[in-house]
């Protein structure tokens, strides 16, 4: 670690740890003990606390341990919800707990807070979106002064259904907490509903940056432009502002700024600021495109490699308060595979089916272990499953690609179960090729590896499925309902 | 803003195996111009109807027959006409042809966006329908087809009170196709009013079988695009009835507010299909399977679908050949379906479609949607970046649509990107010195269309076509500092906004077969 890079994390650990009474340590073991009346009181105190570092404090807390997957916490913050339904700590806590619903029901390949795109999964985050709203509201109401209210309602505005007036509630937060997370939060929400982002975040910067202490438009506007990825001059603007400043906080979107507008060769900076991204939880899928094209950009394939342990190690960290998180699972599993833990992969793979099992990517990882143990049979059934996840989508060409590989890798013969299910993959991929045709990209091209090993599949369907290659491809898709009846056998997936 | 006509399909296709076949003769007779076959003919339909109170088979004849856009069928129903002047069945015949012809010349444009041209066809057209629905009620007032032509005459404010017609309608003819007419014709965006509306739910609906003033008011609210609480209680009041003809209604609903209810891809489907053969409405039809394939994830039967709707949309135009509006979707979606599949499109197919060029004309001389078909036929020919071949194009587009600020918009577009590639923003196949031409023609243009949109936007902020923010916001701007810089277009440049405005070229409907080749 850099020295400087150590004497900031020192000044800003220092005072905080001397003036805190509450530290997230106690707030954590009271969850983990259900002492829900300790609970209460503690946060209440600090809901009332209006000093800069207990406002921190708060923000932390809701983030890591309110907005997590732990079934312990959620077990105590349900309870005292029970116990205490008027306390506005209470609700906004759970008002957390019920975002991170959101983003467990929501897309499995976005950012986490998209709607699902199979028809099977948008009631279930239509609802735990409609229960989020519903408890920022409630905790906003009971407690108006509360940060974590505050933020948890202005975060639920960003949806579209809901676009309430924001103007009174940013106010009210400018005068609680006038600080520049107060205001990248209002950032979010303002240009995440926008329709010109641009000017939502040009009125939000110049509404409030300049009231907080360690903020100012400068700096909002540029924080805005690349975590939002604003219109092009915005851009240019604000990378020309970057270059001018030096701050660490800024590192992050340095990163973004290196990233789109490149510039920086250097390989070692472009590296840690890389992984100064870290500092916040991302997800793994994001970070290693991130690292792939620092690799690229810097001609050190084996940048990505180091990417994966590097995000290994902080994942452990995050999973402690999030165990639940099926991303980081996901990614656990996919390096422990790599790394041939095959068991251990297993285990953790079980684990993120509690939440992940609509995500095609980790039924795919199941089916590699299979693979690997020579069970070829059981590894068809998570191909299949994958392939329903797929639900008509053009990955699905990708689920046929692995599947083949594994089936002329195998050492045992195939049986004609098996066989079928690459034809029937093969059948509906090609069908999508026909739809999609050119929007597909070069996969549906006919010199395309991809391309090829479908092709090749569907010349052996008459020899080895004569019944397909009479059947319509329309007929031939997945039932909806298979993922999550596979995935229900395996574990006792997340209540709806 | 499109304005649909509510098509009233839904009964007149339902077609029965003798209509078939009066149908047949009576499209032989009209070819070998045998009219007194026709009197026949029309005397036999009308008095069965009046016998049995079933107008469907009537009304069918008049619509598979006389309500196209076909100007051989035009030429020879004047001629029936002529020789049985004081014949109602001819009249409306005539009548029909008039008002089909006077829509399609109208076009389907809100009327500020629709040219004073298209308006006078439109109501010359009407004038025509309007002699002649006299003709035929002369003798015969409660002719059924007759007051179907008189209602939809009566909604473009024509004739008479609107209200009174249908009523006198559903008097006539107790049935769906008459509540169907009445709702259309009483559309608020029409001569309609809110009051008419619940008037004709409350005091006719319950006059029709199997009908009542619930039904009306569900149809009456889709149909004006009702919003708040009228839709609200619409959606309610459609939940409980279940009643096959809502079907229309339902889908739209299905694909909306109740699109998470656990049947409803199926219900989609079912209905979309089923769509297809009874109540086929082109542009409608194909948006919806657009957004079937990519939100609904329906790709296969969104596929389906679509070559079903292309085959149909291509007998159709057999009959209907100078249906601009049909033939402009044909085109549209011809295009669009090739370049997704190939990547490009073939001189073959463009030949084809080229082929329907002369056609669209006849009653698409006013519609922008023509004259963009025309400067996409000549884009292909002369490459995309031949700005001034497609010019003449434009400027009728652009004229025909009143300037209106999308059009000006997607023209400034056009030659947005033309000015993109030629000053090396984006790669390009064309050789250095078709890109210094390209600069060389786009330039003053591109100066102009910036200017004109600059006009109409700050005429009208909130018109479609000016308020779009974010990416899409930002070619116009830089059209407008191109247009700020420019030294060679001053003339563009500095002129008063009055002489920049686009007049209309005078374009042969040959053109195309005067060899300019690709």
């Amino acid at each position: 670690m850099k020295l400087w890079t150590l004497t900031f994390a020192l000044v800003l650990a220092l005072p905080w740890n001397a003036a805190f009474a509450t530290d997230i340590d106690e707030v954590r073991t009271l969850l983990l003990n259900g002492d829900v009346d300790r609970l209460d009181a503690t946060m209440s105190e600090l809901s009332k606390d209006t000093e800069a570092s207990r406002i921190h404090l708060y923000r932390e807390i809701s983030d890591t341990l309110f907005r997590s997957s732990h079934p312990t916490y959620l077990a105590t913050l349900a309870d005292w919800l029970e116990q205490k339904p008027s306390s506005g700590t209470a609700l906004s806590a759970n008002a957390w707990a019920a975002i991170n619903n959101v983003y467990l029901t929501g897309s499995p390949y976005g950012s986490g807070f998209e709607m699902p795109n199979l028809h099977e999964f948008q009631q279930r985050w239509i609802q735990s979106r409609q229960r989020a709203f519903e408890l920022a509201e409630q905790a906003l109401r009971t407690d108006q002064r509360n940060i974590s209210a505050i933020d948890a309602w202005l975060f639920m505005q960003r949806f579209k259904p809901a676009k309430g007036e924001t103007t009174h509630v940013a106010t009210r937060l400018m005068s609680i907490a006038p600080n520049r997370q107060s205001i990248r939060n209002l950032v979010a929400t303002n240009v995440g509903r926008a329709q010109v982002r641009g000017r939502a975040a040009i009125d939000t910067c110049h509404s409030y940056a300049n009231l907080a202490q360690d903020y100012n438009r400068t700096l909002c506007m540029i924080e805005a432009a690349f975590e939002h990825i604003l219109e092009n001059d915005l851009l240019d603007q604000a990378g020309k502002e970057l270059a001018k400043i030096d701050d660490p906080r800024l590192d992050t979107v340095r990163f973004v700024a290196e990233n789109i507008q490149g510039g920086e060769k250097d390989a070692t900076a472009l590296f840690r600021l890389h992984r100064s991204t870290l500092a916040r939880r991302v997800e793994p899928g994001e970070y290693i495109g991130t690292a792939q094209r620092v690799a690229w950009l810097t001609d050190t394939p084996d940048y990505v490699e180091t990417a994966h342990d590097e995000l290994s190690g902080q994942l452990d960290q995050w999973l402690r308060d999030d165990p639940l998180n099926p991303r980081y699972l996901l990614h656990k599993s996919y390096v422990l595979q790599q790394r041939s833990e095959y068991a251990a992969a297993r285990k953790v793979w079980k684990q993120a089916l509690v939440h992940g099992w609509p995500d095609l990517n980790l039924w795919i990882i199941g089916a590699m272990t299979e693979f690997h143990d020579e069970n070829l049979s059981e590894g068809a059934k998570y191909i299949e499953v994958a392939a329903a996840a797929a639900g008509n989508k053009i990955e699905l060409l990708s689920v046929h690609q692995m599947f083949d590989n594994a089936i002329k890798k195998s050492h045992s013969p195939p049986q004609d179960g098996v066989l079928c299910l690459r034809a029937r993959i093969a059948l509906l991929s090609k069908g999508l090729c026909d739809v999609y045709g050119q929007m597909a990209g070069s996969i549906c091209r006919p010199d395309h590896p991809v391309f090829k090993s479908v092709t090749d599949t569907i010349s052996l369907v008459p020899k080895n499925c004569p019944r397909l290659s009479e059947t319509p491809v329309s007929e031939l898709t997945f039932s909806s309902t298979l993922t999550k009846e596979v995935a229900g056998t395996l574990v006792n997936i997340a209540a709806e | 803003m499109r304005i649909y006509l509510i098509s009233l399909f839904t009964i007149l296709w339902t077609s029965s195996a003798t209509a078939e076949t009066t149908i047949d003769d009576v499209l032989a007779a009209l070819a070998e111009q045998e009219f007194s076959l026709l009197e026949e003919r029309f005397a036999e339909a009308s008095g069965d109807a009046n016998e049995k109170g079933d107008y469907r088979p009537l009304r069918q004849l008049y619509f598979a027959v006389f309500e196209k856009a076909n100007s051989e069928r035009f030429a020879k129903t004047k001629a029936w006409q002529s020789a049985f002047p004081q014949s109602p069945f001819a009249a409306t015949a005539l009548a029909k042809v008039h008002l089909k012809r006077a829509f399609l010349l109208r076009g389907a444009m809100a009327s500020r966006y629709t040219s004073p041209e298209a308006f006078d066809g439109f109501h010359s057209e009407l004038r025509e329908a309007s002699r002649y629905i006299e003709v035929a009620r002369r003798h015969t007032p409660e002719f059924v087809p007759a007051l179907d032509a008189a209602v939809d005459l009566a909604m473009t404010g024509h004739s008479g009170d609107p209200l009174v017609l249908v009523n006198r309608l559903i008097d006539a003819a107790p049935d769906y196709t008459s509540m169907q007419f009445a709702i259309s014709a009483l559309r608020t965006n029409w001569s309609g009013s809110l009051r008419d509306n619940i008037q004709l739910c409350v005091t006719m609906a319950h006059k029709v079988p199997d009908y009542d003033a619930e039904l009306c008011l569900i149809e009456v609210a889709f149909a004006n695009k009702a919003k708040g609480p009228l839709m609200d209680a619409a959606i309610e009041a459609l939940a409980n009835r279940d009643e096959p003809f809502l079907d229309y209604i339902r889908i739209k609903v299905y694909m909306t507010q109740w699109r998470y209810e656990p049947n409803a891809l199926e219900e989609i489907q079912r209905i979309h299909r089923a769509s297809l053969a009874w109540n086929f409405k082109p542009d409608e039809f194909m948006i919806r399977n657009g957004i079937l394939q990519t939100t609904f994830n329906l790709p296969f039967f969104a596929a389906e679908m679509e070559e079903a709707a292309m085959q149909t949309l291509a007998k159709w135009l057999k009959v209907d050949p100078q249906n601009h509006r049909l033939a402009n979707t044909y085109f549209r979606h011809s295009v669009r379906r090739s370049e997704m599949r190939y990547g490009e499109i073939s001189p073959e197919l463009m030949q084809d479609l080229t082929d329907m060029w002369p056609d669209m004309l006849v009653l698409g001389r006013f519609s922008p949607d023509v004259w963009e078909v025309g400067r996409q036929i000549m884009a292909f020919r002369r490459g995309w970046h031949d700005v001034v071949a497609q010019l003449p194009f434009v400027r009728n587009r652009v004229y025909f649509s009143n300037h209106n600020p999308s059009v000006v918009r997607s023209h400034m577009s056009d030659l947005y990107s033309v000015w993109d590639v030629a000053t090396g923003g984006s790669g390009s196949s064309l050789t250095a010195e078709q890109l210094a031409g390209a600069r060389e023609e786009v330039e003053c243009p591109l100066v102009r269309a910036s200017r004109i949109y600059e006009a109409m936007c700050k005429a009208d902020p909130r018109a479609i076509g000016c308020n779009i923010g974010g990416w899409g916001g930002i070619f116009p701007e830089h059209a407008r500092r191109i247009s700020k810089n420019s030294k060679k277009c001053s003339a563009g440049k500095d002129a008063g906004i009055e002489a920049l405005v686009y007049t209309p070229v005078d374009i042969s409907p040959n053109i195309f077969k005067e060899g300019v080749q690709k």
